[in-house]
Formats: structure tokens, C-alpha cells, sequence
């Protein structure tokens, strides 16, 4: 723990982590390459997220788009260029990256609910274990939390006794509970049952009207062109076009994007 | 389990030609464990009857019970320190410090790899023989109760014997306990913020040790049956006992009658324990989860 904190000092960033007004992007990737193997799965990729942005990549299976997510908070190493949280570079050998890690929130496809712990016991472990908070304290802010995803009924409930979309707001509470400067989703309604699929939806809506920032990979185009501030297109690993949703769905520039929207739409 | 997999659908027609029907399967499965189960009954109440002699029975269940201890306590012991060190043995296995890795895989290879009488001979035999000859510091015998049960070499190589020997097997089932955890629960401690230690003890260990659990309680009842092997040095377990009433009074059935009680008596609890153990760990009613978990329908109803 003080291991941390000296950290911080050191690198001096304390004022960026506080203040996220200070113009530094919330995550920003600079210049990535990724391989698995001899796979170039991430080229020369360069993202900004600013505070309080809501930022939707799409685009075909394999182009990379789960995979730059899970760069943003180093599930996956790179192999050159740089990832940086509010300023601090996630990809510098020897960093603290649980201390990072803390302000990332990351929602998964499969959930990955710890099926042994209950509904709450998943949102208030983490806080207690990693940040320190007391045990009550954790347990009041996971009733909040929950409660404002809509599950204050299923407090103690196993995840094998909710559905599928109870599941996805479970793992949201659990993410948010770390207090995260920003949320990354990683196709968090693929596996859902179609009428499952509005009400996550509806909690992420929630977040972005709350100025969480936001980095969204999904196939959900009505979620994106509603929500999102920003689309990115991706295509084998690269970034091909970025622009405002209504630019982007009504007047893609590249040919690109334009055989992509005629597919998904 | 010869009924468990009768209620699948599909069944008429489903092999078509030939006259090996499920029905007729069905019934033949059924005849044969009755046939079997008649015999059997038959055979023990034959043994009962004609072959156990009853007054040498009610007089030597003390001598029984008193291997029981010994052997209940050396089983206790060695039990809790095997499964003990297997954990550690099995996140050896898993470590991805490849010095770490090797060391427990030889760890595993040794002990799995050779008999354990073996082990108990380097231990019992082997080790005292590092001291000048009669210098080995444990001579003595430390009674817990007074000719019941007491501490000696041959108990503390038992001891240490079982539990190294157990732990290698224990060690591979956690590690497959492990494995079988989806790496996504990883993942997401994680990405948390946890470190790789709070995430294995918080939540890969308690759903590698329900992944685990009837492996290892499947090898601790090894364990129990490992402890006949003790006779040879000199511990006197359950065989013993038989083997002495066995040529003092040329009586064979009396004494296996009662090695099988005790046995069974040592047995039966520790399965029903690890059952209980197993069914306490269905978090919510188990694991029919979209990732498709151990839950599936391969496993109805069967209750191993």
C-alpha cells in the first residue's frame, strides 16, 4: 500500500488524477502496436479519450477492437507505443499497475461474476480489499450502487440465480464501485438474450447522461449513434475513420466505413 | 449410476437395427446388479452364519479399536498437512516462475513416480542411518495414551510419509482445479486493481478447491488404505491386528469381518464429509452458466 502512494509522488501526477479538467486526455494510446504471435492485430493505433467523453468503437469480429480496449488497462501487453491513463503511462515497465488498474473500470462480455460471491459480496470486495474501505462503508456505497442499477432486491443473490442482463448490471456496479475516472465496455450485451439487451443499455445511458467517461466497444449501432459522442471504426487493426455519430452514420468519408454501415444497418 | 443416463430423449428407434435397445440395456443393467447384489448378500450372510466365530469377535473388537485410533490419528494428521501442501504444491504448478514450475513438477514426478513403500523406506530406514549408529535423537516413545497411542519414529514416518506422498496427488488436483477456473474470473480481479495474490485466494482458489474437491477427497480416501502399507515399519495398523489374530487363532473370516468395519468406518464418514463439502460450495443453486461450466447435462442426477 505505501509502495502506492510513494508512487504517486514520485511521479508527480497527483494533480492530473484530481483534476480531470487539466486538458490531459483520460485514456490516451499513442502510437500502439500489438501482436499475438506473428498476427499484427494493432497498428500504429492512436486514440484520445477526453474526460467525460462517451467514445463507441465498432467494426467487423477480429479487427482488433476488444483487443485495444484490453490494452487500456494492460490485460494485454503491447509491443511498442504507449498507453496512458490521465497522463500516466500503463505500459512502462515497472509501473504500479494495480494502482492504475483502480481507475480503469472494465465491464466484460461474459460478466465474469465471482459465482461464489453474491450480487453485493462482488461489489464490495474489491473496495475493501484493494482500497482499504471499511467493511460497513463498502457494504452501504454496494447497496447504493446497486440499487441504482436497478438490483436493490437481489442484494444477496448468487450469480447463477440472476439473468443475464442482471449480471451485466451487477459487474457495471462492481467496476463503478472502485470510484473509476473511466469505464471500459467490452461487448457487455453480446451473449444477452435480445430483451435483455435495453436494460444494460439503459444503465449505460444513465452513466454517460453522469459524465462517466466512457470507452464502448459494441455491435449495438442504435446505442452508439444515440450515446456516443464519438465513433471510431476499426478495421484490421487499424483505426480507419472517426467522427461525430451523426457524421459518421449519415456521411462516412472513407468507402471503408461506408461498405461496413451498409452491412450492420 | 447405472440409471443415470436412462432418461435421455431419443430413445425408441434411436439405434435403429440390431437388438441392443435402450430399453433392453435398461433391463439387462438392472438384472445383472440384482444377480450380483443377491450373491453378494448371500455370500456374506453365508460368512455370518457359518464362518464367524462370535466369541472371538466381541474378545479381540479392542485390539480393532485400537488400531483404529492409531490409524484414525496418523490419517487425521497426515490428511490436513497433505492437502495443506498440495495447495502449495499446485500453485507451484501453476506458477508461471519457471524455477518455481520446475521444482514442483519434480516435487511431483518424485513422489508420484516411485512406490510409497519406497518413500517409507528412505524415511523410516534411511534417514536414522545419516546419525552414527545408535545417535538418531527420536529412540524414544511419546505416549499420548497409555497403550493406545503413542509417538514414535515409525509414527512421525508415517506421518511424513503420507503427507509428502499425498500432497503431489493433491497438488494435481488443485492445479487441474485451477485450470478449470475460465480465465476471465482472473481477468476481472484484475482488472479491479487486485494483485495476482488477492485474486488467487479471493477468487480463483475457493472455485479451483470446488473444482478440486472430489479428487481430493477421492485421494485421501487412498490415503486411508495407504496406512495398511505401514505394517512394514513397524506401526501397527489395522493388518496387523488381523494378521496377528490370523495365525495365533487359524481364523480367517472372524478378523476380515472386522478389518472391513474399521475400514469402512474411517471411509464411509471421510466420502460423506467431502460430499457435504461439495454440495456446500453450489453457490446459488451450482453452475448452469452460459460458458458452459462443469454443469451440464452430463452430470444429471449423477451423484458420484
Amino acid at each position: 500500500m505505501s509502495d502506492a502512494t510513494d508512487e504517486i509522488d514520485e511521479t508527480g501526477e497527483t494533480a492530473a488524477m484530481d483534476d480531470p479538467a487539466t486538458g490531459e486526455p483520460m485514456v490516451e494510446f499513442d502510437g500502439v502496436n500489438k501482436y499475438f504471435g506473428s498476427a499484427h492485430v494493432l497498428k500504429d493505433v492512436d486514440l484520445a479519450v477526453d474526460a467525460e467523453e462517451v467514445v463507441v468503437v465498432v467494426g467487423p469480429s477480429g479487427s482488433g477492437k476488444s483487443t485495444l480496449l484490453r490494452c487500456a488497462n494492460r490485460l494485454e501487453e503491447i509491443q511498442s507505443g504507449q498507453v496512458r491513463i490521465a497522463g500516466e503511462p500503463i505500459t512502462a515497465p515497472g509501473v504500479d499497475v494495480n494502482r492504475l488498474r483502480q481507475r480503469v473500470g472494465m465491464v466484460f462480455q461474459h460478466f465474469n461474476l465471482f459465482p461464489h460471491k453474491t450480487a453485493l459480496a462482488n461489489v464490495t470486495l474489491a473496495p475493501v480489499r484493494v482500497r482499504g474501505l471499511r467493511e460497513d462503508e463498502a457494504r452501504r456505497r454496494g447497496e447504493e450502487l446497486l440499487t441504482e442499477v436497478g438490483l436493490g432486491d437481489q442484494l444477496d443473490s448468487y450469480p447463477a440465480e440472476l439473468s443475464g442482463g442482471q449480471k451485466q448490471r451487477v459487474a457495471i456496479a462492481r467496476a463503478l464501485a472502485m470510484d473509476p475516472d473511466v469505464m471500459l465496455f467490452d461487448e457487455v450485451t453480446s451473449a444477452l438474450d435480445p430483451e435483455l439487451v435495453g436494460e444494460v443499455l439503459e444503465v449505460m445511458r444513465g452513466l454517460a447522461r453522469e459524465g462517466m467517461t466512457m470507452l464502448v466497444v459494441t455491435h449495438e449501432m442504435g446505442f452508439a449513434r444515440e450515446v456516443g459522442d464519438r465513433v471510431v471504426l476499426m478495421s484490421e487493426g487499424r483505426i480507419v475513420e472517426t467522427g461525430p455519430p451523426r457524421e459518421f452514420f449519415d456521411a462516412p468519408e472513407t468507402e471503408r466505413a461506408q461498405q461496413f454501415l451498409s452491412r450492420v444497418l | 449410476m447405472g440409471e443415470t443416463y436412462t432418461d435421455e430423449p431419443g430413445g425408441e428407434g434411436a439405434t435403429g437395427e440390431g437388438w441392443v435397445t435402450d430399453e433392453r440395456v435398461r433391463w439387462a443393467g438392472l438384472a445383472v446388479s440384482l444377480l450380483f447384489t443377491a450373491l453378494i448378500l448371500g455370500f456374506i450372510a453365508l460368512i455370518l452364519y457359518e464362518y464367524v466365530n462370535y466369541d472371538l469377535l466381541v474378545s479381540v473388537v479392542p485390539r480393532f479399536a485400537v488400531a483404529f485410533v492409531r490409524v484414525l490419528a496418523v490419517v487425521v494428521i497426515s490428511s490436513v498437512l497433505a492437502v495443506t501442501l498440495g495447495v502449495f504444491v499446485g500453485l507451484g504448478r501453476v506458477s508461471r516462475t519457471s524455477l518455481t514450475h520446475s521444482i514442483a513438477t519434480a516435487y511431483v514426478q518424485f513422489f508420484r513416480g516411485t512406490p510409497l513403500l519406497f518413500q517409507l523406506f528412505i524415511i523410516y530406514l534411511g534417514v536414522p542411518s545419516l546419525w552414527e549408529a545408535g545417535q538418531f535423537p527420536i529412540n524414544q516413545n511419546w505416549t499420548v495414551v497409555q497403550d493406545v497411542l503413542w509417538i514414535d519414529w515409525s509414527f512421525i514416518t508415517a506421518v511424513i510419509a503420507l503427507t509428502l506422498n499425498h500432497a503431489a496427488y493433491v497438488g494435481e488436483a488443485v492445479k487441474g482445479g485451477i485450470n478449470a477456473v475460465p480465465e476471465g474470473q482472473m481477468e476481472a480481479a484484475r482488472s479491479l486493481g487486485m494483485s495476482y495474490v488477492d485474486s488467487m485466494q479471493e477468487i480463483i482458489l475457493p472455485q479451483a478447491w470446488r473444482n478440486a474437491l472430489a479428487a481430493i477427497g477421492n485421494d485421501q480416501v487412498i490415503l486411508v488404505k495407504d496406512t495398511s502399507l505401514l505394517t512394514v515399519i513397524a506401526f501397527p495398523e489395522i493388518l496387523t491386528v488381523f494378521r496377528e489374530i490370523n495365525s495365533n487363532q487359524f481364523d480367517a473370516w472372524t478378523p476380515i469381518v472386522l478389518v472391513a468395519v474399521t475400514y469402512l468406518a474411517i471411509t464411509l464418514p471421510l466420502m460423506h464429509l467431502v460430499q457435504y463439502l461439495e454440495n456446500r460450495a453450489e453457490w446459488g443453486r451450482g453452475d448452469e452458466d452460459e460458458e458452459g461450466g462443469p454443469g451440464s447435462w452430463l452430470s444429471w442426477g449423477g451423484d458420484r
